[in-house]
């Protein structure tokens, strides 16, 4: 946090300005192709406890690839990765703090 | 820094303005006439539980369903179109750019078309009460079944249902939401990217900060509700059953949607006016603000802990009892960080040389009435004592208690501290100070005595309580007719803020640029700012709350002053 | 400079388009992770709704997986070629992305077509008949998720044309960046959208 305030003139760069590195798009896009067949064959082969959470592994790598290097988020500052970090706590903040409401309840359906 | 200055036509100068203060006085205007229909539908409602049965002046005969929708609509208006649009858009839009010393907002189309769609949204909402079976009356909150499944559609015709009540609200608060979130983006793009000069994070002025905060705690928390909202959409109008228990679907699964929302809601209305605290009270008192850099701290565990506490609304919604402890726990935590803001305001009080100027004497009210607020909050949070008290007027006069002060006092403070700067013109000191008294006076009258109400078993969102026989009796009608007499004038005292402000813009003496001797940077424009605000760029050297430093003969020193090499020596 | 190394920017070094464009998508994908959230919670509760899940059609979800990652790649070269100022690139990279757009929305509405001639809506009248209640709340969740994803898949195709037309001009190339970001997030909610809702059965 120091260094911010000893910095006082930070220079924003402007929009045309191509101020982040760009990776191998082509490398990146053929390992999404190899997750995405991973995760349909997993689906055939395996126990189906196994093949859920190869799936959402697979799932989450994915998102990752897609997220840090077509988006660029690699190359972003800290003030970034803290937006896309907050949507991952609020989102498990929601879903645990409602699990036991939703999941965990055994409720009846009784149909009108 | 050269701005042409072109011909705008009248139009394009108060309507499609894409200047920040215009935009902030269309948001603030918009959002005190949305007070005033809020206020009237109150007015109404007391009127007809002082009374009952009587015909109401003004309005005439109130049926059971109008009383449903206008106690539902009351909540709704003030909490999005009244405290939303004045404490967030309005306070944003004028306080941002000027504060850290730029031109206008970093999207100046994107904020116009935030202000058109909010005002489309309001508009939305007002029309709710002209279709047939009236605006939606099923409490605030929109809890299915009644906003689902409601005695309104019970025909499954898809427009005859999507034009109900109901759905009406769920579109006028999807539009609010995608105006604040449009804001809130703006509002963070603009701090980030376009401050002046050397004002780096920890010299902006708190009230920033809080804007900023709030905005970010809004953005991250509607989320789930947009989802929720477009699933009850589908409820209403397509015949789905995500909230119907009876096929499949759970209606805990809304309260939990609504409030995961709705709680940080709570401290997006309350950060912004914390933050108008903490600009007035050092400049009043003439200290430095008392633990700066700790308050900003304390404003961001807040924001953190405040989206693991929602569940506080529905415990004896039949949630898990487990997860009622930790939600009782996480509300109670969530009490520190705001006592201590509270105590570093009172630590700035400390010996200081009050000056009891109106802004300050809202400032002042706002904090004693808080604490009342705020501590019986710490009450219903313990999910013990909530059981008891649960959908009473304890809970009714606990909330009036919280956010009265928050919106009103908020607005008040902040009103009669800028109104001088933006436009020009001085208010009328006097007129403020009656203000003052009587709006403080009244409000403690109306809902005081509802807390005893509360804990003497008095129901909310009941129109009739002929059938309830502990509320029957003296003294709770007494305390009603009382709380609602009280109302009445409240409401009345309001003309004279009206007066002050219509006279005052009309012939109100010239005010100068910077009347309060505060520091921060909208005083070093003129008064009022013209378009693009500064002459030139104001360049930031030190922290915003300057006053009365050892050795120094003025008692405050403007952020764009060098720091002196006497100052460097004293400062050690 | 060698670029691909990652510098220590100061921490609010973004341009603000690129900076919204991040707001914006946080935002959106708290809307997104909600609504998935809703789902998989139901889905725990009732693990009787892999039956219908069986129903959906796993060979065009991947059908559509592929499309949607390619048109993923294709728009983030349209920024590369945009960085060099190759005009008749953009053009093409972005009609081609847009096309993966089209593609989508014709697979999706090959497979709801189906879907909607066996009876399966949004509330599946002939399960509610049969008293299959649960069942029916399946469907309601898959046309929720997939249409509201389907109505950010034609926006995000707007805009891309929009800045298309622009970029082909040579105006504002930067926000051939923005549009594809906007575009790789309409992605990262399908990635997510088809194991939930196509595979895990």
């Amino acid at each position: 946090m120091e260094n911010i305030d000893n910095n006082d003139n930070i220079v924003i760069p402007d929009a045309e300005h191509d101020y982040h590195g760009h990776p191998n798009y082509m490398k990146v896009f053929v390992s999404l192709l190899i997750l995405f067949s991973i995760s349909l064959v997993v689906g055939f082969m395996f126990s189906p406890f196994l093949a859920i959470t190869l799936i959402f592994v697979t799932a989450f790598w994915k998102m990752s690839l897609v997220v840090k290097n077509f988006m660029h988020l690699k190359y972003e500052p800290v003030l970034v990765w803290i937006a896309v970090l907050a949507v991952i706590f609020i989102l498990i903040a929601f879903f645990f703090g409602i699990y036991p409401d939703i999941t965990a309840v055994h409720r009846e359906v009784t149909p009108p | 820094m050269e701005h042409h200055t072109h011909q705008l036509n009248f139009w394009q100068k108060y309507f499609f303005s894409t200047d920040h203060k215009t935009i902030g006085a269309q948001y603030t205007i918009v959002g005190l006439m949305m007070a005033a229909i809020g206020g009237f539908l109150a007015y109404v409602f007391r009127y007809n539980l002082a009374f009952p049965g009587e015909n109401i002046p003004l309005y005439g005969s109130l049926s059971a369903q109008q009383y449903n929708s206008f106690i539902t609509c009351h909540g709704m208006i003030m909490v999005f179109w009244v405290a939303m649009p004045i404490l967030l858009a309005g306070f944003g839009n004028f306080l941002i750019p000027t504060m850290i010393g730029t031109d206008d907002m970093a999207f100046p189309v994107l904020n116009m078309m935030s202000f058109w769609i909010f005002l489309l949204s309001a508009i939305v909402l007002v029309a709710s009460f002209f279709v047939p079976g009236g605006a939606f009356g099923g409490g605030w909150t929109m809890y299915p079944p009644l906003s689902a499944n409601g005695y309104l559609n019970t025909e499954p015709d898809f427009l005859t249902a999507f034009f109900s009540g109901s759905s009406l609200m769920l579109v006028a608060v999807a539009l609010e939401f995608i105006a604040m979130l449009m804001g809130g983006i703006n509002f963070l793009v603009t701090t980030i990217n376009k401050r002046a000069k050397g004002l780096t994070p920890f010299k902006m002025p708190l009230v920033i900060w809080f804007i900023n905060l709030a905005s970010v705690i809004f953005m991250f928390s509607v989320g789930p509700l947009v989802a929720g909202a477009v699933m009850l959409l589908f409820d209403i109008t397509l015949g789905t059953g995500f909230y119907d228990p009876a096929r499949g679907g759970d209606p805990i699964l809304f309260q939990h949607l609504f409030w995961f929302f709705g709680h940080p809601e709570v401290y997006v209305l309350l950060l912004p006016s914390l933050g108008v605290l903490a600009e007035i009270i050092p400049v009043f008192a003439r200290k430095p603000l008392f633990a700066y850099r700790t308050i900003i701290y304390l404003a961001l565990f807040s924001a953190v802990i405040s989206v693991v506490v929602w569940a506080h609304h529905q415990f004896i919604a039949g949630i898990d009892p487990r997860m009622a402890t930790f939600f009782s726990i996480g509300t109670i935590i969530i009490s520190i960080p705001f006592a201590g803001i509270f105590l570093s305001f009172m630590a700035t009080l400390w010996g200081g040389s009050i000056r009891l100027a109106v802004p300050m004497m809202w400032a002042l009210g706002f904090i004693a009435l808080f604490l009342i607020g705020g501590l019986t909050g710490l009450f219903l949070g313990s999910n013990a004592f909530d059981i008891y008290a649960h959908d009473t007027y304890f809970v009714v006069a606990h909330f009036h208690y919280t956010l009265f002060p928050d919106i009103f006092f908020g607005f008040f403070a902040a009103f009669y501290y800028w109104f001088p700067k933006f436009t020009g013109k001085n208010l009328n000191e006097t007129l403020g100070k009656v203000h003052f008294w009587l709006t403080f006076v009244f409000f403690n009258c109306t809902f005081f005595l509802l807390f005893f109400n509360g804990l003497g078993g008095q129901h909310r969102r009941i129109n009739d309580y002929s059938a309830f026989s502990n509320v029957m009796q003296e003294p709770y009608i007494l305390f009603e007719k009382i709380s609602t007499i009280s109302a009445i004038l409240l409401i009345l005292t309001q003309f004279i803020f009206l007066y002050n402000f219509f006279s005052s813009l009309a012939k109100g003496k010239k005010a100068d640029k910077n009347l309060w001797s505060a520091n921060t940077l909208e005083w070093i424009a003129d008064s009022p700012p013209p378009h693009g605000n500064f002459k030139e760029f104001p360049v930031v050297y030190r922290g915003p709350y300057d006053y009365s430093l050892p050795g120094i003969e003025e008692d405050f020193i403007p952020q764009n002053v060098p720091v002196s090499e006497k100052e460097k020596l004293n400062r050690v | 400079m060698d670029k691909n190394k990652k510098e220590l920017l100061p921490i609010n070094a973004v341009p603000q388009g690129r900076l919204s464009m991040w707001l914006l998508i946080s935002g959106e994908l708290v809307i997104f992770g909600g609504l998935i959230c809703c789902y998989l919670l139901y889905r725990l509760r009732y693990p009787i709704w892999a039956e219908q899940a069986a129903h959906t059609s796993t060979f065009f979800g991947a059908l559509n997986t592929v499309v949607l990652l390619s048109s993923s790649f294709t728009v983030v070269k349209a920024h590369e070629a945009a960085l060099k100022k190759q005009l008749n690139k953009i053009t093409m990279w972005m009609s081609l992305s847009i096309l993966g757009g089209l593609l989508f929305l014709i697979n999706k509405s090959i497979e709801y077509t189906h879907e909607i001639e066996h009876g399966f809506t949004f509330s599946s009248p002939h399960l509610q008949e049969s008293g299959n209640y649960v069942g029916s709340l399946f469907w309601s969740f898959y046309y929720t998720m997939t249409g509201l994803h389907g109505v950010h898949v034609l926006v995000g195709m707007i805009i891309m044309f929009v800045i298309m037309m622009q970029a082909r001009k040579g105006k504002n190339l930067h926000r051939v960046e923005l549009a594809g970001m906007y575009w790789h997030m309409v992605d990262l909610i399908w990635i997510f959208l088809f194991p939930l809702l196509y595979i895990a059965k």
